[in-house]
């Protein structure tokens, strides 16, 4: 095998386990709906609830992920989502088993959806959907909190399931560190701009 | 800034790349002093190790003088010599609580990318893949390490910067494998691997207490520094009919107490099995050629320690059940090099560890590709090529 075969075999070969990590990146997708993923993170349950209503660590642990999406506080318990250009309105709805974030629109907000992250309920109107259910429950052997997010994001399919796991990861280390971790600017030359993350 | 920067499977080159910089507040930027070649390298080199993006800045060995800190950084300062472990800790989470620091929970940007193939992801590291987090390496003028007041190790008085350079990754992952053995004074380790993290091994185990050293290897120049720098026994593998034999009448049959593998996925050997793993392996039927790894669990006595050190892929043909029947046990991880480096660095300064030694060829950073080629073609005696970053640039080859 000639040095030009055997280099583009090995690309070749490279390429295909690239691909092969980014599609078992995906595997575990439900077809459609919600996306779950939980973390174990060391604060207290109330922190992490306090995290999750403030709209800068939203914003922060969500944006530069897998698939940019920015969170802006609004008014009393509304939010604004912003999904690769979409704008979706949002209410936060505290109930006994957690806190989500819902939209609204047309008057109408699904009764059925919670932060279980099941779809609405049969009857209720389609077009609520719950983009972000969080569930926080103390962990054993006070390792901090176990916490469950739901995702139900306007995102690509085959991202989805990274992003929640994304969000999820970079929300721990916020906590934990004061820190997001990050790769802006980081030297490389790709000369590409902005973000190389 | 200038920088080694990988390009594609065995195209590496010397570019003008953006500066590093301060990103978040527990950040601190390195002036490179010293910069080093690692075997693990050669796995996303050759291609064998997926997750490089084309212009990625590698190398994750190295150290330096501290040219800048973040606002929330307190105890490194501007001046400062210090070495830095090759993977990034938090100083925060679980595992670091835990001196875990390479299973850091907090640190890899890229997490997702390694959840599905690891299940629960490492820490980051510099310059080694993406899915290992993406960070820019060190073979550059600068070097971004965050959470600096964590990551960063003074180097004492006494100690060059080539002595704390190994103290970075090779030093301190090898010292691991030993400490993993669980020395009890008067046992005998095998070390498979006389590269640099097998010689460290080996030098560690003589530090913790073994009564005998054994190094495996083929080539004669790193089988003289085993013997001379390290003290140690050396079986050179090629000479033999086989090594599992010649490791048993070296221990009166009973087996080394505990044996350190130092080779990982592109490792040499004889016999069918080897033959088998260059055609799968260049075949991509499988990553790794296994068979140190494989003639390490042959080789170490019933109901001892299997440490592992190499980088491996998913290896094909694993001896479980001799695992099993014999009552090994495996330890592996990637180097906690926080964990040991103070120590380490105590070690050299004290005279009972020389790093030095490991840096078989000086070169200038504009010079790495040549670097490169010549440590993996072992050319030259070539054991470890250290590279200088800096304005002062030695004209390409």
């Amino acid at each position: 095998m000639d040095t030009t075969k055997a280099r583009n075999l090995a690309s070749s070969a490279a390429r295909s386990a690239g691909r092969a990590v980014a599609g078992a990146v995906h595997r575990g997708r439900r077809s459609g709906g919600p996306v779950a993923q939980t973390l174990t993170i060391a604060v207290s349950v109330g922190d992490v609830y306090a995290a999750c209503r403030d709209a800068e660590v939203l914003d922060r642990v969500f944006s530069a992920g897998v698939e940019d999406v920015g969170v802006t506080f609004e008014a009393p318990r509304r939010y604004r989502w912003t999904v690769a250009g979409t704008t979706v309105e949002t209410e936060l709805v505290v109930d006994p088993h957690g806190m989500s974030f819902t939209e609204v629109g047309s008057g109408q907000r699904s009764t059925g959806a919670g932060p279980t992250g099941e779809g609405p309920a049969e009857g209720s109107p389609a077009e609520a959907r719950t983009l972000l259910s969080v569930e926080v429950h103390p962990a054993p052997q006070e390792l901090g909190s176990e916490v469950r997010f739901v995702l139900d994001l306007p995102v690509p399919e085959k991202v989805a399931g990274a992003l929640a796991f994304t969000v999820l990861y970079r929300l721990r280390a916020l906590l934990q560190t004061g820190e997001v971790p990050t790769l802006a600017e980081v030297p490389s030359n790709r000369r590409a701009k902005g973000s190389d993350a | 800034m200038r920088a080694l920067c990988w390009n594609g499977v065995n195209d590496l080159s010397v570019e003008t790349v953006p500066d590093a910089g301060i990103v978040n507040p527990r950040d601190v930027v390195l002036r490179v002093g010293l910069t080093t070649t690692c075997g693990s390298d050669l796995h996303f080199i050759d291609g064998y190790l997926p997750g490089m993006a084309p212009g990625d800045v590698f190398g994750h060995e190295f150290m330096g003088e501290v040219v800048e800190v973040g606002p929330e950084v307190s105890r490194v300062r501007v001046g400062d010599r210090v070495v830095v472990p090759s993977f990034i800790a938090c100083g925060a989470c679980w595992y670091c609580d835990r001196q875990m620091f390479s299973l850091c929970d907090t640190t890899n940007p890229h997490a997702a990318m390694q959840q599905p193939v690891l299940g629960y992801p490492s820490g980051g590291i510099y310059g080694y893949t993406q899915p290992f987090g993406g960070y820019a390496g060190s073979h550059a003028e600068y070097v971004r390490v965050p959470f600096g007041d964590v990551n960063c190790f003074d180097v004492p008085e006494g100690v060059s910067d080539v002595q704390a350079l190994f103290t970075s990754d090779a030093a301190p992952t090898g010292f691991m494998g030993a400490d993993f053995c669980d020395i009890t004074p008067g046992d005998t380790v095998a070390v498979f691997g006389a590269g640099a993290v097998g010689l460290m091994a080996a030098a560690s185990a003589r530090l913790l207490g073994a009564g005998r050293v054994v190094v495996v290897d083929r080539l004669p120049e790193r089988l003289e520094l085993a013997r001379t720098r390290v003290g140690a026994e050396t079986v050179d593998y090629s000479e033999v009919d086989s090594v599992q034999e010649t490791l048993r009448e070296l221990t009166g049959g009973r087996g080394p107490d505990s044996v350190i593998e130092a080779v990982g996925m592109e490792g040499h050997g004889t016999g069918v099995q080897q033959v088998v793993d260059r055609t799968k392996q260049a075949l991509r039927l499988e990553t790794d050629r296994a068979t140190p790894l494989r003639e390490a669990a042959l080789a170490v006595r019933k109901g001892g320690v299997l440490a592992v050190l190499g980088v491996y892929g998913l290896t094909d043909s694993f001896p479980m059940g001799v695992i099993l029947n014999k009552g090994v046990t495996i330890r592996a991880a990637q180097q906690h090099g926080q964990r040991y480096v103070p120590r380490l660095l105590q070690h050299v300064a004290s005279g009972e560890l020389d790093t030095g030694f490991l840096a078989s060829h000086h070169m200038s950073l504009e010079d790495s590709v040549e670097g490169y080629r010549i440590f993996k073609e072992k050319e030259d005696g070539c054991l470890r090529a250290v590279f200088t970053p800096g304005p002062v640039a030695t004209p390409a080859g």
